[in-house]
């Protein structure tokens, strides 16, 4: 039988290739100027869109999406096209699917700094990108599956199961997460509210990371680790089960996220079980890993792919061990909202994504430009100021962490709080702050290395653009007639009876439930609590705007450190009107869910021109624009009406004194500033709409109580 | 540890080959350095064996499936693979063999799939590369593969996981007062996945069970299916009562691992044919001198004259129409060639040790021995847990459901059928039915590893009870070994003989070749051979000999080289006792076994040291059928030999093992399979079996304390569901965890 | 608590999903052999050497 002989697309895995290196290198820079701004505020040059609230959701999605994202499409595209021993299916869809996201990228890049956002962690993108990213999602799964369809190789490989389970899921979960009413092109307003767009969020926030960072991640491990340690998986038996376990569990453990929340407590538990149970699927791929290298470890000290390889996949074991663990309640009481939490992600990012992506860089660059890696050294420089680099960023935020939960939590004998100002908790982990961005600073000269290194290999190689490659044409399937008995038919009855019944339960569920997702009865509705008004409803959205809740939550947890410190625990009831919810995960600020009526009106206004006037040490950053920008009342008027269209129970009156009430509620706040502190402001300024909102926050229920 | 030349794995010792002064790890790997490294001395112009030409007949039921004109299929064990290169080279056969289509190799079963076209290239040219590259393939009769099972599990674990999702809520304090819709939403889940479970994983213990009751046998299978049921019922019962979501959950979980103790039971070492049938040892078809066409077994026809070539099998009683040598050992154990004349009786079984040989068929195959020597009842194997047992069980658990239902009657009527019922759910005797699967299923796991193959763990069983084992001489405790001496032999007459041996298809002939390795060969221009003597040859005026000693007139080695009468080298081969025999028996008796051995081979001494061992209880000169009845009846009887004769036997004695050089070597239909050179370490093996039964014991006590424990709870109306969905997998789990890792730590 | 009734629907939809690809892949023999794609996905390189000779 003839050989078949054509081509690999080489091209567009260089283009992936290279936005990985482009996109890393410039997320990995926000990410240290953010990380800079925690203890040198001023790094901002009071530029609106260079404050760290902005920065954050920048660097987070860069760092997602641009730089995982590009490397994991580059690895797809590389290993896919090699396991089915066929070229991708299309150029043409390769090239839209590689300049779509490019596009989306840019998109992001403008859009976030500026403040266009939904607030909804990792997933901050407004609805046109969120409609661009389900577009070249799309052209990336079709480019994918028909690539599939027309393999030369019958077995699918284990990597390409986690790609495709990587395409499905994601896809699901997008499109669920970013279920949103747009107000304009820029604006929009989730479809749930409070503790439900909580959970779609946090169901949404943790399989991202489960079918982001770690599913397609553990696709290209178990590709590259095979072939640049050039022996089989240790075992592919087991990568089969640690596949097909992952699958059947990490969509469970979402709630975890949520805990000593508002969410059920039955919920709660569910998260955590399904969170503890992770840890064996995930341990079975990282000893997978590992184990393959065994009798190979000479070749580790020599190769510094390798070492990247071992330290990636050692990170990933760390990283699945630890999460499980911070779902147990007592432990997820000390470590949420503290900095614990960013050190653990970024042993999984840093350590796994990172260093599992230089390494695939190192092993497949050379190859695609058919040459051999510049300097080997300087590769081995890279890991070694890399690996330093995570250490950097790591320990000291676990030391900031526990040390901050901690002070948190301190009581005097007298039953006061021992550390009453938020703000002593602060300083004290400032120069842990500073530590940490010194292990960014390594992190990012490490990738500076790989910069140069990649452009010195470039240089002295050619891009092999078509590689050829020749297989035998994929074999006919034989099936056996004999055998195929009336009794086999009837076998298969159950089970596709199974699979059909659940498609009708579920479709047919998803029809009752749709509708009643609004207007939800069983949160507990408390009497008390109102719908914003105008004036707040434009605060909040500036509140949304600025990134406050990358650093100020505003759920008070039923903890006696926490009531203690900032008043009454948060209730499921009070949220209901939270399109979407600001919960926030991170207290690098105190909470703010019951910071209304707290201090005067005056208070906010200077702290909010330059917090240290008020909290001197801090490192919030000053809003001077808020001063100068004015908030255009009238448009309002459509955003009432989204919230009516979403269940929210604005009167038609309501919406048709929107302007109004704005107007006279920002006046009497104007006149409030004027009469206590002379202050002038004109009642359009935002300060003054943002005042209004933060003013209102967590008191329905005082004026309950009163 | 030496590496291989080409696929650079470390070489296993066993398996060590060299060619052109580089060592490979299998045969594989070096010819396919010198099929794709770029030596083309080798082209597709090779010399093949031509062993295969009886495969012209094959048919699907040895695996070839025509699926049109000039496509067909073969599936074929090819029991020579064992690493990637085996893969690589087999799979890329397309690419420098004409006619074939594709090779897919599947590795754990070391199966292939080869498509090839007819026209371009027959069967049994096919079956002749594949022996050239060094998989000479062996037929084997289809087996159905278990893919349903792995469905099934797939299922069970599927319907759990969600089962268990939507259960754990309401232990979590999900209540009807919280979430009223919700709650009851993830009852009817817990249900259906119940449900689902067991309709499609489920069912077969209910099957079995029903088919137990109707032929009146006691299995284990009745309880499990009467505590399913009772469960499901219940279940269904409080369910649609409102009155709680039931044991849904705990059902799901039972099924699961029932299945999943079931998937481990059955899996077997797939690269060993345990299941072998005759016709795996026979040829399929044989070429008919009367036709002048190749004719399947079936329709030979007495009085017809047919060839078996070197190597070949004789596969009916047939008369001899020239001289012949005969290898016997396969079906009487003897070792000695036998030399044949014209007209002798050869019979079925028999291997042809000389030149390709004539013979005429005496009775129809039908009738032939050979089927008789494979003829054996097929014994059902019995449940891991005794029948009796089973049934005491069985007739308790109902005795005291009944009971509890009574009493409770008079105490409380309203809680009466829900204590029957609950007593019949918690006795279920899941962890009783798992203990000895897994314990022998990682037994067998951690035998392996020593190099004794297991076919089932029933077989570990058996080896801890065993106390008398039979042993066969020769192969099992002989081994056959060759002594050469060619130093003498200048390079010029190396060459010689080099040619000589490489015309000639006798076994000797090649084996010699061997030793001769790759080198020039010198142009001959005279090579006769002389069946059941030797080949002789002129080069350069001279006379060079190669054949027995008898025929050449001299005396020591059993082959002999001469050249112009003179002898220059010798070849002998023969069997001698393997070494350190007599501490091996030492050991065994040490724990209380006792020896019996057996052989085909006429009598000759033994060690002396040994008599202690055997005095009065060797027996020879016993052909299969005696060998058998030796062995037939004798209580915990474990029979150890190594060819076909010894089948029988080992079908007779309550586990047989057989003992073979390696993994690759043709392996009779037995309990076991024990590598040769890990003999010695028997009595290690033995020892760990009989710890491994004990732990089995204590698992079952463990188990039964469990059910105790429940049926005690059960009788006092205190099993509520959150009680079973935590005793019924924790008693599992447990008991599982307790053999697995007891069965580890006593290795 | 509705929205808990949506994610099941969506948990269990991709559940549902992936457990048809499982039984797909189980008939479709993509479980056959456990041992040898791990040793085939190695092989490319030799392939490209091949063609270049």
């Amino acid at each position: 039988m003839e050989k078949e002989v054509f081509k690999y697309d080489n091209v567009a895995t260089r283009n992936f290739l290279v936005a990985t290196i482009v996109w890393g290198v410039i997320a990995f820079l926000v990410g240290l100027i953010a990380a800079t701004q925690l203890f040198y505020p001023d790094l901002n040059l009071d530029l609106p869109w260079l404050t760290f609230g902005r920065l954050r959701a920048l660097h987070t999605n860069g760092a997602i999406f641009a730089f995982v994202g590009n490397a994991i499409f580059a690895g797809v595209y590389h290993s896919l096209q090699r396991l089915l021993k066929t070229r991708m299916a299309s150029d043409l869809l390769s090239r839209i699917h590689f300049w779509g996201w490019q596009f989306i990228i840019i998109s992001a890049v403008i859009t976030l700094p500026l403040g266009i956002t939904s607030s909804k962690e990792y997933a901050e993108l407004e609805w046109p990108i969120d409609i661009a990213i389900t577009l070249v999602w799309v052209v990336f799964g079709v480019n994918m599956f028909w690539t599939i369809l027309k393999r030369r190789e019958r077995h699918l490989y284990v990597a390409i199961w986690f790609y495709i389970a990587t395409f499905v899921t994601v896809a699901v979960l997008h499109i669920v997460n970013n279920l949103e009413l747009p107000v304009s092109m820029t604006k929009s307003y989730s479809l749930f509210a409070g503790v439900q767009d909580a959970l779609v969020q946090w169901w949404y926030g943790h399989n991202a990371v489960a079918f982001f960072l770690t599913t397609p991640v553990l696709g290209l491990m178990y590709y590259f680790l095979p072939k640049a340690a050039e022996r089989p998986v240790f075992s592919y038996r087991l990568s089969i089960i640690h596949f097909w376990a992952l699958i059947f569990i990490y969509i469970w453990a979402g709630p975890h996220h949520l805990l000593y929340t508002a969410l059920p407590d039955w919920a709660q538990s569910l998260g955590t079980v399904f969170s503890i149970m992770l840890i064996f699927p995930s341990w079975g791929g990282m000893i997978n890993g590992l184990l393959t290298l065994r009798g190979a470890w000479d070749r580790v000290r020599d190769s510094a792919v390798l070492k990247f390889f071992v330290v990636a996949v050692s990170a990933y074991g760390m990283a699945t061990l630890e999460g499980p663990l911070l779902s147990l309640k007592n432990l997820n009481a000390i470590a949420h909202y503290t900095d614990w939490i960013p050190a653990h992600v970024h042993i999984g990012t840093l350590g796994w994504n990172g260093f599992l992506i230089f390494g695939m860089i190192y092993w497949l660059l050379p190859r695609l430009y058919q040459t051999s890696l510049y300097s080997e050294k300087l590769a081995n420089w890279h890991f070694f100021i890399g690996t330093l680099g995570i250490v950097f960023w790591a320990l000291p935020m676990y030391v900031a962490g526990f040390t901050q939960s901690m002070m948190w939590k301190q009581f005097n004998p007298d039953g006061s709080l021992l550390y009453g100002n938020f703000l002593e908790t602060v300083t004290q982990i400032i120069p842990m702050y500073m530590l940490r961005a010194t292990g960014g600073l390594l992190y990012l000269t490490g990738a500076v290395l790989l910069v140069v290194n990649v452009v010195r290999t470039v240089r002295t190689g050619t891009l092999l653009r078509e590689e050829e490659a020749s297989a035998m044409p994929l074999a006919p399937r034989y099936q056996k007639e004999e055998g195929e008995y009336w009794h086999r038919w009837i076998e298969r009855r159950p089970v596709t009876l199974l699979i059909w019944s659940m498609v009708v339960i579920l479709i047919g569920g998803a029809v009752e439930i749709i509708p009643t997702l609004k207007i939800d009865s069983n949160v507990p509705k408390l009497a008390a609590v109102k719908p914003y008004t105008p004036l707040e409803l434009e605060g909040r959205d500036l509140y949304i705007r600025e990134g406050c809740n990358a650093c100020h939550s505003q759920m008070v947890r039923p903890f006696r450190s926490e009531t203690a410190r900032y008043g009454e625990y948060s209730k499921a009831g009070e949220f209901v009107y939270d399109h979407p919810f600001l919960w926030g995960s991170k207290r690098t600020g105190p909470d703010l869910h019951r910071v209304g009526g707290k201090y005067p009106h005056s208070w906010h206004y200077y702290h909010m021109k330059d917090p240290t006037i008020m909290s001197p040490g801090s490192i919030m950053p000053r809003y001077p624009w808020l001063f100068n920008h004015s908030v255009n009342f009238e448009d309002i008027v459509p955003k009432m009406e989204a919230m009516v269209t979403l269940g929210v129970p604005y009167t038609e009156e309501d919406v048709a004194n929107t302007v109004a009430t704005a107007q006279a509620q920002a006046e009497s706040i104007a006149a409030v500033l004027n009469q206590d502190e002379n202050i002038e402001v004109l009642p359009e300024d935002e300060i003054v709409a943002l005042i209004a909102y933060l003013q209102r926050l967590g008191t329905d229920i005082k004026v309950a109580a009163n | 540890m030496q590496k291989c030349q080409f696929c650079e794995q470390p070489i296993d010792a066993g398996f060590k080959i060299t060619r052109d002064g580089n060592d490979y790890c299998c045969t594989g790997c070096a010819t396919a350095d010198a099929m794709l490294g770029g030596s083309d001395q080798e082209g597709p112009s090779v010399k093949l064996i031509d062993r295969y030409s009886h495969l012209s007949l094959i048919d699907h039921k040895e695996g070839l499936d025509k699926i049109n004109g000039n496509h067909w299929q073969w599936t074929i064990q090819l029991p020579g693979i064992h690493c990637t290169s085996c893969l690589i080279l087999l799979e890329r056969m397309g690419e420098w063999l004409p006619g074939v289509r594709d090779v897919r190799v599947a590795f754990s079963t070391k199966q292939a799939v080869v498509q090839f076209d007819p026209e371009m290239i027959s069967v049994s040219r096919l079956a002749a590369w594949l022996d050239f590259v060094g998989y000479p393939p062996s037929i084997i009769t289809q087996k159905k593969k278990a893919t349903s099972e792995i469905a099934e599990l797939g299922i069970a674990g599927f319907a759990m996981g969600n089962a268990m999702m939507s259960a754990f809520p309401e232990y979590f304090g999900l209540s009807e007062e919280a979430n009223f819709q919700l709650l009851y939403f993830f009852r009817y889940s817990t249900a259906f996945f119940a449900t689902i479970s067991l309709m499609v994983a489920g069912k077969f213990y209910l099957i079995n069970a029903f088919k137990a009751v109707r032929y009146r046998q006691w299995s284990l299978d009745i309880p499990i299916a009467l505590g399913m049921l009772a469960l499901w019922g219940w279940s269904a019962h409080l369910l649609f009562t409102g009155q709680s979501g039931g044991y849904f959950d705990s059902l799901s979980g039972l099924i699961f691992f029932l299945i999943l103790g079931r998937f481990l039971q059955g899996r077997t070492y797939a690269a060993f044919s345990f299941e072998r049938t005759v016709d795996d040892f026979l040829p399929i078809s044989v070429f008919s001198l009367t036709r002048g066409e190749f004719v399947r077994l079936g329709d030979l026809k007495e009085g017809e004259e047919y060839q078996i070539p070197t190597e070949g099998i004789v596969p009916v009683k047939s008369t001899l129409m020239g001289k012949a040598e005969l290898d016997y050992s396969f079906i009487t154990g003897e070792s000695e060639l036998q030399q044949l004349d014209r007209d002798q009786t050869i019979f079925a079984g028999a291997r042809n040790a000389g030149s390709t040989l004539i013979a005429k068929v005496l009775q129809a195959p039908t009738q032939s021995e050979v089927e008789g020597l494979w003829k054996s009842k097929d014994r059902e194997t019995t449940g891991w847990v005794s029948e009796s047992i089973t049934a005491t069980f069985t007739i308790s658990v109902l005795i005291i459901s009944f009971l509890a239902t009574f009493v409770w009657w008079f105490i409380n009527p309203d809680r009466a059928i829900e204590i029957g019922v609950s007593v019949l759910i918690i006795a279920c005797p899941c962890a009783l039915s798992l203990a000895a699967p897994f314990a022998y299923g990682t037994a067998s796991k951690l035998l392996s590893d020593m190099g004794l193959y297991m076919k089932s763990g029933l077989g570990i069983e058996k080896l801890a009870a065993a106390q008398r084992f039979f042993w066969d001489k020769t192969g099992t405790l002989t081994e056959r070994a060759s002594s050469v001496n060619i130093t003498e032999l200048s390079e010029s007459n190396k060459s010689v003989f080099r040619a000589m041996v490489g015309r000639s298809s006798h076994p000797v002939s090649r084996l010699l070749a061997q030793y001769l390795q790759e080198g020039p060969k010198a142009t001959l221009s005279r090579w006769e051979e002389h069946v059941g003597k030797g080949i002789e040859a002129e080069f350069e005026g001279q006379t060079f000999a190669l054949g027995s000693a008898q025929w050449l007139n001299t005396t020591g080695d059993q082959t002999v080289m001469a050249i112009e009468g003179h002898v220059v080298g010798g070849f002998g081969s023969e069997f001698s006792y393997r070494a350190n025999l007599t501490e091996l028996f030492q050991a065994i008796s040490d724990l209380g076994g006792e020896h019996v051995l057996i052989s085909g081979d006429h009598p000759r001494e033994l060690p002396r040291n040994w008599s202690k061992y055997f005095e009065g209880k060797s027996h020879f000169n016993k052909s299969p059928q005696q060998k058998s009845s030796l062995v037939q009846g004798q209580k915990n009887a474990v029979f150890l030999g190594d060819g076909l004769n010894d089948v029988q036997a080992m079908e007779s004695a309550d586990l047989g093992i057989a003992v073979v050089e390696n993994s690759m070597s043709y392996i009779p239909k037995s309990g076991g399979v024990l590598l040769a050179n890990q003999l010695l370490e028997l009595p290690a093996m033995i020892r760990y079996s009989r710890r491994v039964r004990s732990l089995v014991k204590w698992a079952y006590m463990l188990s039964l304390l469990y059910n105790l424990s429940g049926v005690a709870l059960a009788l006092f109306g205190a099993l509520s569901p959150v009680v079973a969905a935590i005793l019924m997998p924790l008693s599992s789990i447990s008991v599982v965890l307790f053999v697995v890792l007891g069965a580890r730590a006593l290795r | 608590m509705n929205i808990i009734f949506l994610l099941l629907f969506f948990s269990l939809l991709i559940a549902v999903v992936f457990l048809g690809a499982f039984l797909w892949s189980n008939r479709d023999g993509q479980f056959e052999d456990v041992e040898g794609p791990a040793m085939r996905m190695l092989r490319d390189e030799q392939n490209k050497s091949t063609t270049n000779s």
